[in-house]
């Protein structure tokens, strides 16, 4: 090989190691470094809450034709979770910067030309589950109300969970839904202006 | 002593309000149908032509009721599955309404689909806005494995059975990957919510078509079930892909199709219908019946593109 085609390869190799990880849909939308920092970090705690929490489960759900089974595993995981967390609160994963870059990127894309179609989506939602949460709580889907779908747009832009974790809309309240055990794991009031 | 009407109002009593009741069995925006069921005709009428080696199904959406209109629909089922013996059942969203307990998994779901479970038919459901997603994944005569999303292929037919209340980038990822990896002659895809409607309780999910139609466009997606509106719609084709809906197998919104809509080739909404299908070949035949038995809608479709499959 020679000094200029070495050269030539190694510029190559350090120009593609020097390149950034990709980001995200979420991490795209967030407008400032320190934006994208903290929606990776709520990602990082969001894996962190399902290896943790979801291991306290006796048994983990798996398919049966035993209804009452799934509603006693379902029950056993919430309240393991419960008791292992006995003093979380709102603003532990949706912390005051976090909940700060949260809606601004829910404002953003309100406010973008992909705004009236997500509003439109959420206007023809039926009446869903009531927005009164309270963090360790039950879901308050309790008597079959349905539950919000979230615009798929809405999710492109919201850091990505782990399975177990969802977020749910609520009125213009943005929840984190553990959907394993069926309960509040914080919310985000005002998260939809 | 009462007093007698007079005439013309007497009249109307007599003659027109029966006539109006006979062409309107529910008024306009009236959501509670008459609750006597009609019986299920005793010869039922198939137009399928019931080939060998078809694929043949059952569609029904928004079901799971648990009252009398879904137990006729599944005795309507129960009636055409002598004749036409489909293997499986596609359901496209809301199985169980309201609570979830065992005792409501047993009158919405086990007794009335009693007589066909028994005879080995499968059901596949997908999840709509009323079901409780993480008991339903696991309940297994909903086959769907543990998965909010899934596949599953008969023959030539491949189903793409999605999540539509919490379409992620993944699940969107996830769905491209199955479609560019399917071989087969028939792609299917069904979930709850329709990415075009004329009815107008919802209306259709424009965030969602943006998502999906460019994945199904470009992977030849041939047909699209979709329910959460209670009424039956086949759809015009748009983009090249046939799009039906299927809400009303349980629910009913009567009288909720927009007149103005131009997009549906046929549209009923007074009174609960299902569906069959077969495929055979490059062409799928499908019947709509309503719980009274009558056929309302029936037809065949060509596989698009024939040529290059």
């Amino acid at each position: 090989m020679t000094t200029a085609r070495f050269l030539k390869v190694s510029l190559l190799a350090s120009a593609l190691f020097a390149l950034p990880v990709l980001p995200s849909h979420a991490q795209q939308a967030a407008t400032s470094a320190s934006d994208r920092k903290l929606l990776s970090d709520f990602s990082k705690k969001a894996k962190d809450y399902v290896s943790k929490e979801h291991m306290l489960a006796q048994a983990q759900m798996k398919p049966t034709s035993d209804v009452a089974k799934l509603q006693q595993q379902r029950k056993q995981l919430r309240d393991a979770v419960q008791q292992s967390r006995p003093n979380a609160q709102q603003g532990d994963y949706f912390t005051p910067d976090a909940a700060a870059v949260f809606r601004k990127v829910l404002l953003k894309l309100l406010n973008g030309p992909e705004g009236k179609k997500i509003k439109t989506s959420l206007d023809h939602a039926e009446p869903g589950a009531p927005a009164k949460f309270k963090v360790n709580a039950e879901f308050p889907n309790q008597n079959g109300q349905p539950i919000q779908s979230v615009p798929p747009t809405v999710l492109k832009v919201l850091p990505e969970l782990p399975r177990g974790l969802e977020y749910c809309i609520a009125g213009k309240t943005l929840a984190l839904r553990d959907s394993a055990a069926n309960m509040v794991v914080d919310y985000l009031p005002n998260a939809l202006q | 002593m009462k007093k007698k009407p007079h005439m013309p109002i007497r009249f109307a009593q007599i003659l027109i309000l029966p006539l109006l009741l006979a062409l309107y069995p529910g008024l306009p925006g009236d959501e509670t149908p008459p609750k006597s069921a009609p019986l299920p005709s005793s010869t039922p009428d198939v137009r399928l032509p019931l080939k060998d080696g078809s694929v043949r199904w059952a569609v029904i959406g928004d079901n799971g009721t648990g009252e009398a209109p879904e137990l006729d629909v599944a005795k309507q089922m129960q009636q055409y599955w002598i004749k036409v013996k489909f293997d499986f059942v596609t359901m496209d969203g809301d199985n169980i309404y309201g609570g979830h307990s065992p005792h409501d998994f047993e009158v919405k779901f086990e007794q009335p689909y009693k007589a066909l479970l028994d005879e080995g038919v499968k059901f596949y459901a997908s999840l709509g806005n009323h079901d409780d997603a993480e008991i339903e994944i696991n309940y297994k005569p909903y086959n769907m494995g543990g998965n909010h999303y899934y596949t599953f292929g008969k023959k030539n037919v491949d189903f793409f059975v999605l999540d539509s209340n919490y379409m992620t980038p993944q699940q969107l990822s996830w769905l491209e990957g199955k479609l560019k990896g399917s071989s087969a002659k028939w792609k299917i895809a069904y979930f709850h919510h329709p990415l075009y409607t004329c009815a107008k309780y919802h209306g259709p999910d424009v965030d969602l078509r943006n998502e999906l139609m460019p994945l199904f466009t470009k992977y030849g997606v041939n047909v699209v079930w979709s329910g959460h509106e209670h009424v039956y719609e086949r759809i015009k084709p748009q983009q090249g892909i046939y799009f039906f809906l299927e809400g009303d197998s349980g629910e009913l919104r009567y009288h909720n199709i927009r007149g103005s809509c131009d997009i549906d080739q046929v549209g009923f909404d007074t009174d609960r219908t299902f569906m069959l299908v077969e495929v055979d070949g490059d062409q799928l035949y499908f019947q709509t019946i309503a719980r009274s038995g009558a056929t309302v809608d029936s037809g065949q479709l060509t596989l698009q593109n024939s040529k290059q499959k």
